[in-house]
């Protein structure tokens, strides 16, 4: 029994997409680098913008020591809002499209914004429903335990 | 033996959702003296499983409803029971579904021309959808058909869905460039009509996305049945449409402008919409006759985010207008949202109270302030809509206003909400929703909402009015 709790981690799906300037990234080749964080959300949905406020914050504090993915829901019509506002707010990492939803589905999500902490080693380690100010402190809260064990 | 089977299962894993929503709501109830205004109770009870086990994946839910039957079609949910299951298989370049109630009909290279993703089931369509990428190209096929049918609708004259096929074919010859070719038909069983009637798509895609310059390009022609077109002499004859969208986006630093165009003729149908450039997301002809273009503008200026559209849709007389600012400031502890629009409306399909609305001017405001503390955030939103109807030859105005309070911390948040319509009826909520731990969420609805369209992602739906209490559990795993 012990040695099945040992084996039983949440895996992640790895996973390729397309960045907004067509580039396509591996989610597996920026997980060796360190843990990412993975959030799906949508330029239409009431507050995931903010959240991505947070990630940037959380970014400019963590720099290289960590990814941040954010995986659009939008259709080809709504997203030509995603650059213009990536670049208005500042939001400095990777952003991508989720065509059909085909990433989102593996994962299980249905809500947006929802956010995952994702490593290398031990797989999906937080994830987070829906949207509050105060997630941040939440966030690093994790982040500083997944960085010390490194 | 053990150990190789603690490892097999220790590869298996899945995540979910369960839900379950209570509502204690007013409705009206026909009774033998008239008609009464009762409280009944609504439950929705939704089990969402995803498993994973190396290159399969399934997608399984369990949904239950048990409500009055007057309100049935009013919240557009009459199933009972639902236990849809999807397998999916993927391995490095291919993957393949398997499903049995298909929600998303049409794939993402049809955009919004052969697409609605809230597609209203008539029947449990069971096929399966198939992607393969060699090299630079891939290549996509879907095919579904009915097995059981069953009784789904709002409107119990609608007609139903039947066999459908998608196929279609992308190239990525190199990164910022795609184009996309795709054929489509489906079949639509007519009410009263003897024979399945089909329509039938093709069309293309160019997306090409460079520094500071994106085009987006899609084309569509239909032939066939299509209910909504009207005819000189029968409803359902042979008739042939095209849809155009493009999409130029020119962007230098923070500077971004852009701007869409659309024509549609004789391109609506029951499954789908194409994208509307305006929020109202509605047609100006039963037979999506259309033309429009939309112009947008986003800049910082100071300490704000300005986002500027205009955007107009017109066939023959009929027209939608709109000019529409909002402006986005954090400032310190302080975030500030401004929004102001004017609309026009001429001939649109609009109704106020069932009654069809000839022309609106609309002017709305909305502001919203949130300050954050340490511990929290307190949010305050006012909105004011001054309207004016033109219905039957006689003009309406009114002007509604809507104030909301929020209350966020990390546990969770507190909103209140009042607003007055145009017939001076009030109309409150309160909501609590908590946030526990291991993804438990937890909300609690009392109020009085009124009936309205709602907009979101370029689609607009009415949701219905409703008065009372709800509770709600989601648990995500």
């Amino acid at each position: 029994m012990k040695i099945a709790l040992i084996f039983f981690i949440i895996q992640y799906t790895n996973f390729k997409f397309k960045d907004i300037k067509g580039k396509e990234i591996e989610i597996d080749t920026l997980l060796e680098k360190g843990p990412v964080i993975l959030d799906f959300w949508a330029t239409w949905c009431n507050y995931c913008d903010e959240v991505l406020d947070i990630l940037k914050e959380i970014k400019e504090e963590y720099k290289e020591k960590i990814n941040i993915v954010a995986l659009s829901w939008d259709t080809p019509k709504t997203s030509s809002k995603i650059e213009p506002l990536s670049r208005s707010r500042g939001w400095e990492f990777l952003i991508g499209i989720d065509e059909g939803k085909k990433i989102g589905k593996s994962y299980g999500v249905i809500f947006l914004p929802t956010l995952f902490i994702i490593t290398k080693e031990k797989g999906i380690v937080y994830k987070k429903v829906g949207y509050n100010p105060k997630e941040k402190e939440e966030i690093k809260k994790v982040l500083e335990e997944i960085l010390k064990e490194k | 033996m053990k150990l190789i089977f603690l490892f097999v299962i220790g590869q298996f894993n899945f995540s979910g959702n369960l839900f379950y929503d209570f509502w204690k709501l007013k409705y009206e109830k026909f009774t033998p003296s008239g008609i009464k205004k009762v409280y009944g109770e609504r439950y929705f009870a939704n089990i969402s499983l995803f498993p994973k086990f190396y290159f399969l994946e399934g997608d399984f839910e369990i949904r239950y409803i048990n409500s009055p039957k007057e309100i049935e079609f009013i919240y557009g949910e009459n199933i009972e029971k639902i236990f849809r299951k999807n397998i999916k298989i993927s391995k490095e370049n291919f993957e393949i579904e398997f499903f049995d109630i298909y929600k998303s009909f049409g794939k993402g290279i049809l955009a919004g021309f052969v697409r609605d993703e809230n597609i209203l089931l008539e029947r449990f369509l069971r096929g399966f959808s198939s992607n393969l990428k060699i090299g630079i190209i891939d290549f996509g096929f879907t095919y579904g058909r009915p097995y059981e049918y069953l009784y789904y609708s709002r409107n119990s004259f609608k007609d139903t869905l039947d066999e459908f096929k998608i196929t279609e074919v992308k190239i990525n010859p190199l990164p910022g460039i795609e184009f996309g070719l795709y054929h489509s038909f489906y079949d639509q069983n007519i009410f009263f009509e003897p024979d399945k009637k089909r329509a039938e798509f093709l069309g293309y895609v160019i997306d090409l996305k460079s520094g500071i310059l994106t085009i987006y390009e899609e084309y569509s022609r239909r032939k066939g049945i299509d209910k909504e077109i009207p005819s000189d002499t029968l409803p359902y004859s042979f008739s042939k449409g095209f849809a155009n969208y493009t999409q130029i986006i020119f962007s230098i630093k923070e500077f971004t402008i852009s701007g869409e165009y659309e024509k549609y003729k004789k391109y609506s149908t029951p499954y789908s919409y194409p994208p509307c450039i305006h929020p109202y997301g509605i047609s100006l002809s039963n037979g999506r006759d259309e033309e429009g273009y939309a112009l947008n503008f986003l800049f910082p200026l100071y300490f704000f985010d300005f986002d500027l559209n205009f955007s107009k849709s017109f066939y023959k007389d009929k027209k939608i207008e709109e000019e529409k600012l909002n402006l986005r400031a954090p400032i310190f502890s302080f975030l500030f949202n401004f929004t102001f629009d004017n609309s026009y409306l001429k001939g649109a399909e609009i109704k106020e109270e069932f009654k069809p609305v000839e022309k609106r001017k609309e002017r709305s405001f909305k502001g919203k302030i949130d300050y954050s503390f340490e511990l929290m955030t307190l949010s305050f939103g006012i909105e004011a809509r001054k309207r004016e109807d033109l219905i039957y030859d006689t003009l309406y105005k009114y002007t509604e206003p809507y104030y909301e309070f929020e209350i966020f911390h990390k546990s969770g948040s507190l909103s209140i909400s009042y607003s007055k319509d145009k017939k001076k009826r009030d109309y409150y909520s309160f909501e609590k929703i908590l946030q526990l731990p291991k993804n438990i969420e937890l909300s609690f609805f009392y109020g009085k909402q009124r009936g309205e369209l709602k907009c979101s992602g370029g689609i607009c739906r009415y949701e219905p009015p409703f008065e009372g209490f709800k509770a709600k559990i989601i648990y995500s795993f």
